[in-house]
């Protein structure tokens, strides 16, 4: 009895006809596979939600790792900029060291003093360059700490924008949670009002996408010319669907009081 | 025309040559102390105090010269160089110029009347 209203609901799609009181059957069916998909897409949004969750999670945590990169970032700049004041001050001394040198060379006089003199050119020469290195070290120091700086407030931003990320993501989840938890009772009252049997139900939906494949077919073999013959080339294998359908109407009529 | 030993030092951004027999040794710029009463200062220089008369207030070395047989500092002055230098009209050629003596009591004397 069940089987022959599923059937007849396949015959109403395959005909095309809207009996005045329309069985449910095709249609509960669709609406049950409907329910359960869209229950199942929920489950997987939710899945991805919670995947994308703990992948913010992960960059959060590598954000203040960053954070900590940059941090130490600055504390060796210190250090650096400490030798370098120190190497700067040494370089200061070498030079007065030169020029007491020099001073002390010119008193001895020429040409007693002479070779005093010139080593104490050689090293000032020597310091003045090694000076001119120590400026060019602290300005690339200097253009390292504005770059820094630049990195900090970016990665900050980053860290920020990740806390907002993960919490859209946490409120993203908690509404797919009630989503699903609202599909599945609708799947559940669907079932219920429908009184599916969701094996049957999900043979039904099927057959009625190819039935309706079947019917779009045979319309488009029907406008083509010498369509009898076509059509006719069919007979073997729409035969056992037509006896099928035959038997089922006679089994209804059968049935019915 | 010989040669004069000594340094060329910057004295409010002119150079002026000191002769080696004036100076006594060159030093980092040290802090200066006021001395109450007087328009000169005071320094600690290698383990001594010595009396410092402003000359400017950029240079970074302090030159402990002898003037009139006392040692005195002059200070905010920078070494620019040292060892024998060609002599000319009026002073001794250092970079293409020719560089006039720094006439250290003259200095003295006008760092006093500056500072009273």
């Amino acid at each position: 009895m069940k089987l022959g209203r599923l059937i007849g609901g396949l015959r109403e799609t395959l005909s095309g006809e809207r009996p005045p009181e329309p069985s449910r059957g095709v249609e509960d069916a669709l609406l049950f596979r409907a329910s359960e998909k869209a229950e199942h897409s929920a489950e997987t949004a939710l899945s991805a939600s919670q995947a994308a969750g703990a992948s913010a999670a992960q960059q959060r945590s590598l954000l203040d790792a960053a954070v900590d990169g940059v941090k130490l970032l600055f504390s060796r700049s210190r250090e650096a900029r400490t030798s370098l004041a120190a190497a700067r001050e040494a370089l200061e001394q070498i030079r007065l060291t030169a020029l007491n040198a020099g001073l002390e060379g010119a008193r001895l006089g020429d040409p007693a003093g002479k070779p005093l003199v010139l080593v104490a050119e050689d090293i000032r020469a020597h310091a003045a360059r090694a000076m001119s290195a120590l400026e060019q070290h602290t300005s690339a120091f200097d253009q390292m700490d504005k770059d820094r700086d630049k990195l900090r407030e970016q990665v900050e931003s980053a860290q920020a924008r990740t806390a907002d990320v993960a919490r859209d993501i946490l409120q993203l989840q908690a509404v797919q949670r009630d989503v699903s938890t609202a599909l599945a009772d609708v799947s559940a009252r669907v079932k219920h009002v429908t009184r599916t049997d969701p094996e049957s139900a999900r043979m039904v939906a099927e057959a009625a996408d190819h039935a309706r494949a079947l019917v779009e077919a045979l319309t488009a073999l029907a406008a083509r010319p010498q369509n009898k013959s076509l059509f006719g080339s069919l007979g073997p294998t729409l035969g056992p669907l037509i006896e099928l359908m035959r038997e089922q109407y006679r089994d209804e009529s059968d049935d019915s009081p | 025309m010989g040669t004069g030993a000594g340094m060329i030092v910057s004295v409010r951004g002119e150079p002026r040559f000191l002769p080696a027999l004036v100076v006594h040794s060159v030093h980092a710029r040290p802090r200066l102390s006021a001395v109450p009463g007087s328009p000169l200062s005071m320094a600690w220089v290698a383990g001594k105090v010595v009396p410092v008369a402003r000359l400017g207030d950029t240079g970074p070395h302090l030159v402990v010269c002898l003037s009139a047989g006392e040692v005195v500092g002059l200070w905010g002055v920078e070494v620019l160089d040292t060892g024998f230098f060609e002599k000319g009209e009026g002073g001794v050629e250092h970079s293409g110029r020719t560089v006039a003596p720094l006439d250290v009591t003259a200095e003295i004397e006008k760092a006093l009347e500056t500072s009273a």
